[in-house]
């Protein structure tokens, strides 16, 4: 690995992530972890902008750091407060979860470490957004609608389990 | 390194100087100020009344539904941009995609209409 502009980029945007996400998962405070998650998907963001993706660094912005995190906060506020906002974060499967991330991460080490890795000689450049829109509204039209869709489907989904909630 | 990531280092500089600065005012405000806490003081400021009640209520059903609708018509709005870009170019036919696009998503406007969750009561 060579050192260079964006290998320092990533490194620093990948520890922000996994620092976060280490965060989320220890942290007893909820509230904390929503915001502390917001971190992590704008960093997330930094990693798009340096794979030369701007629309999507700018829907990851939008979309996730924006909209889903509100819907998070949302979905928390509607669960009714028990006494603080502790909440308790382990169970009788701890031991059981540490041995299957184990054997995960050592299937990972030994597939991944190593493999290596296909090069490209070829000159990335950055997709614009004129790129973008002409690919999807040409090649991948359909796909397109389908997530229309998909977010209808979402949509009438969320009312008939909300208007069950009221009732 | 390229033009195109040079120019979002900028973005980066932003990113720490907009973190440095709120670091560095709390704390050597942190640093410098007297503390002498009283349970008055820690109280949440509420206009001056006394506050009753956590912070943290439960909240009405129909919040999150407004949520998710911003959230639904919050991506169609995403996806008009790369549309506009483009649109001279592509023309008429990009206009009858688009329009597919959003008449399918008002069905569900209109479907949430019906239902009577856009009145507030």
């Amino acid at each position: 690995m060579t050192v260079n502009g964006p290998t320092i980029a990533f490194l620093i945007l990948a520890s922000l992530i996994l620092s976060a996400a280490v965060y989320i998962v220890t942290t007893r405070n909820i509230m904390h972890a929503v915001f502390v998650h917001l971190l992590a998907l704008s960093s997330v963001s930094g990693i798009y902008i340096l794979l030369y993706a701007q629309f999507i660094a700018a829907m990851q912005v939008l979309i996730y750091a924006g909209a889903v995190t509100t819907m998070v906060l949302f979905a928390l506020m509607l669960v009714k407060p028990k006494a603080g906002m502790e909440i308790a974060l382990d169970n009788q499967q701890k031991g059981m979860a540490f041995a299957t991330a184990g054997v995960f991460l050592s299937v990972l080490l030994v597939v991944l470490v190593p493999k290596v890795w296909a090069t490209s000689q070829e000159k990335l450049t950055p997709l614009t957004v004129a790129k973008f829109g002409k690919i999807l509204f040409t090649k991948y039209v359909l796909p397109f609608e389908m997530i229309s869709v998909l977010l209808l489907v979402a949509l009438i989904g969320v009312l008939v389990l909300a208007s069950k909630e009221e009732e | 390194m390229s033009e195109y990531l040079s120019a979002y280092l900028n973005v980066a500089m932003f990113a720490v100087v907009a973190f440095c600065f709120v670091a560095i005012l709390l704390g050597v405000s942190a640093v410098v100020r007297p503390k002498k806490e009283n349970p008055v003081k820690l109280e949440p400021y509420e206009c001056g009344m006394v506050p009753f009640g956590g912070a943290w209520s439960q909240f009405n059903v129909r919040f999150y539904v407004f949520a998710l609708l911003f959230l639904i018509f919050d991506v169609e709005i995403a996806f008009l941009y790369p549309w506009a870009t483009v649109f001279r170019e592509l023309g008429i036919t990009s206009l009858i995609e688009m329009l597919v696009f959003i008449f399918i998503l008002l069905l569900g406007l209109v479907y949430a209409w019906k239902k009577g969750v856009l009145k507030w009561v």
